[in-house]
């Protein structure tokens, strides 16, 4: 079963190489997105990458859409709306 | 004149001590107001500072060049081919080194008699750029009438509190400075090399209850912890699409704000808004018009609009032409949706990132200069985030073996050439393009 939370991590160090971004160097669930290194661009990049590993993209998926502060936030509804936990 | 805003209950908030004029050369050149009559002058400056001497110029300066907080060296120097400047005005706050111009201090002084009694000799025009400091800046004359034509002038009920997110130098800034200075509202204006979570808390502490955005940098800033405390009271979007689902969102996070989003066609001079929180425009519009403004839709589904109180030949400085009856087409796609009009992108495929625009055909010139490339075609890829983002589908050159350093080299040719936001964010290789039933390249 997929860890969404690894997943996630992974494709943020991912695009932060891919995209000459410097991550701050320790991601944890208090980490803010947006001082995280990852800027704006690099966030939505970040988005629809994670649509394509994990099949979904949860702000298209909320009709009032709330955007995460923090790292834990950002993960938390990724849980929240991943098709598994809908079969839980 | 601006001037007569300025002395009202209009002021200017920020976080910096903008008298203090730091990083000033002892033998730089003063200039005053009398000295600066009639010249063609550029602001390159703090914003706070930016903000206060446009309303000193007015009427006094021939032209004003507003410059871009992050001008860069390419820019100063495509402006000065461009434009014959006289003098180029700074508070040194920010670094002007690149111009070959003379930079002189700025010292407006309010007090002067000649600025109060004399009233004003000429209608200064307003020099504003396009988007995209690097590369060619698209400069737009424009005057006070044309850009304040659509701005609510006087007190309309209580006294709003705008805070600026944009450069006050680009169009949709300045639209907000205008707008604040018409109203006699207060504007806070946070430095704009402060980082994000820490304007939003100028806001809050500054009490900032009405904000000017991008659907892009609204849900930027639905994502700063200070902006749940941010009580507004109006929320304008503009520049980008806004869809259901950004409106939705602010009208969650605040219940009590006007919600409303702003379609302008900046070169045409022309526009209008909607307040019902809803996308798009109602379909009724399209036989009852709107404030000011008629619509409908052209045969190849582009809205077209035309002002109804005004003289309709006026262009507003840029390249859109009206037609000999006063309709301007704006070029945007639209689709009726049940008893909704809504936006759909523009006709030319001209991808809009988070309010800055992309033209596919430019970025894929770039890509073709990479060697190992035989053919790309750019397009939009949907973003829930930014509206959209760049994809680049690359087509190999036969003859290139290994192709797997192609992608890297693209992407490293882009990020020399192009500004950020036009690097594509997605390249794919592929073994030929999507090509449409009309054999163009499906985008």
């Amino acid at each position: 079963m997929t860890d969404v939370r690894e997943v996630i991590i992974e494709s943020i160090h991912r695009i932060a190489e891919e995209n000459d971004l410097e991550l701050s160097l320790s991601l944890n669930d208090d980490s803010v997105l947006l001082e995280s290194g990852l800027d704006s661009l690099g966030f939505a990049i970040l988005v629809a990458d994670l649509e394509g590993s994990l099949g979904f993209d949860p702000f298209v998926m909320m009709d009032e859409p709330v955007y995460p502060n923090t790292l834990g936030e950002f993960v938390a509804i990724y849980k929240k709306f991943s098709p598994k936990e809908a079969q839980a | 004149m601006l001037r007569n805003f300025v002395t009202g209950k209009f002021s200017v908030v920020s976080d910096v001590d903008t008298k203090a004029t730091a990083n000033t050369d002892d033998d730089q050149q003063v200039l005053g107001l009398d000295q600066v009559s009639g010249k063609n002058v550029a602001l390159h400056c703090h914003p706070q500072n930016l903000i206060k001497w446009v309303a000193e110029l007015d009427g006094i300066a021939g032209s004003v060049l507003l410059v871009p907080f992050d001008a860069c060296e390419a820019f100063s120097k495509r402006v000065e081919e461009k434009l014959e400047l006289d003098v180029v005005l700074t508070d040194g706050m920010t670094y002007t080194g690149h111009w070959t111009k003379k930079v002189s201090v700025f010292k407006a002084d309010s007090r002067s008699q000649d600025a109060i009694s004399s009233p004003a000799k000429r209608k200064t025009q307003w020099l504003l750029t396009t988007s995209g400091t690097t590369g060619t800046p698209k400069v737009v004359a424009h005057t006070l009438e044309s850009l304040t034509r659509t701005t609510a002038k006087g007190v309309t009920g209580s006294q709003l509190t705008w805070g600026l997110l944009y450069d006050p130098a680009r169009f949709a800034g300045f639209q907000v400075v205008l707008q604040a200075m018409m109203a006699n509202a207060k504007l806070v204006v946070p430095s704009p090399d402060l980082d994000f979570e820490t304007k939003i808390d100028f806001l809050v502490t500054n009490g900032c209850d009405a904000l000017s955005a991008t659907p892009s940098l609204w849900r930027k800033i639905l994502m700063a912890k200070a902006a749940r405390q941010l009580h507004l009271k109006q929320v304008t979007l503009g520049g980008e699409i806004a869809d259901q689902r950004i409106l939705n969102s602010l009208a969650k996070q605040y219940p009590s704000a006007a919600v409303t989003h702003i379609f302008a066609s900046t070169e045409a001079g022309v526009g209008f808004s909607v307040k019902d929180k809803k996308a798009g425009f109602p379909l009724s519009w399209l036989d009852s018009g709107a404030r000011d403004v008629e619509m409908r839709i052209s045969d190849q589904g582009t809205l077209c609009l035309k002002n109804t109180h005004l003289n309709q030949n006026y262009l507003g400085g840029g390249g859109l032409i009206a037609s000999a009856d006063g309709w301007i087409d704006t070029g945007d796609l639209v689709e009726v949706d049940g008893d909704r009009v809504l936006f759909k992108g523009r006709l030319n495929g001209a991808i809009n990132i988070g309010g800055n625009k992309v033209i596919p055909e430019d970025v894929e010139a770039r890509i073709l200069e990479v060697p190992g490339v035989f053919q790309v075609a750019v397009r939009a890829k949907a973003s829930s985030i930014a509206g959209a983002l760049v994809e680049a589908l690359i087509v190999p050159a036969p003859e290139l073996e290994n192709t797997s350093g192609l992608v890297k080299s693209v992407k490293q040719h882009c990020k020399q050439v192009l500004p950020s936001f036009k690097v594509p964010a997605f390249v794919r290789l592929v073994d030929e393009l999507p090509v449409g039933a009309s054999g163009k390249i499906k985008r």
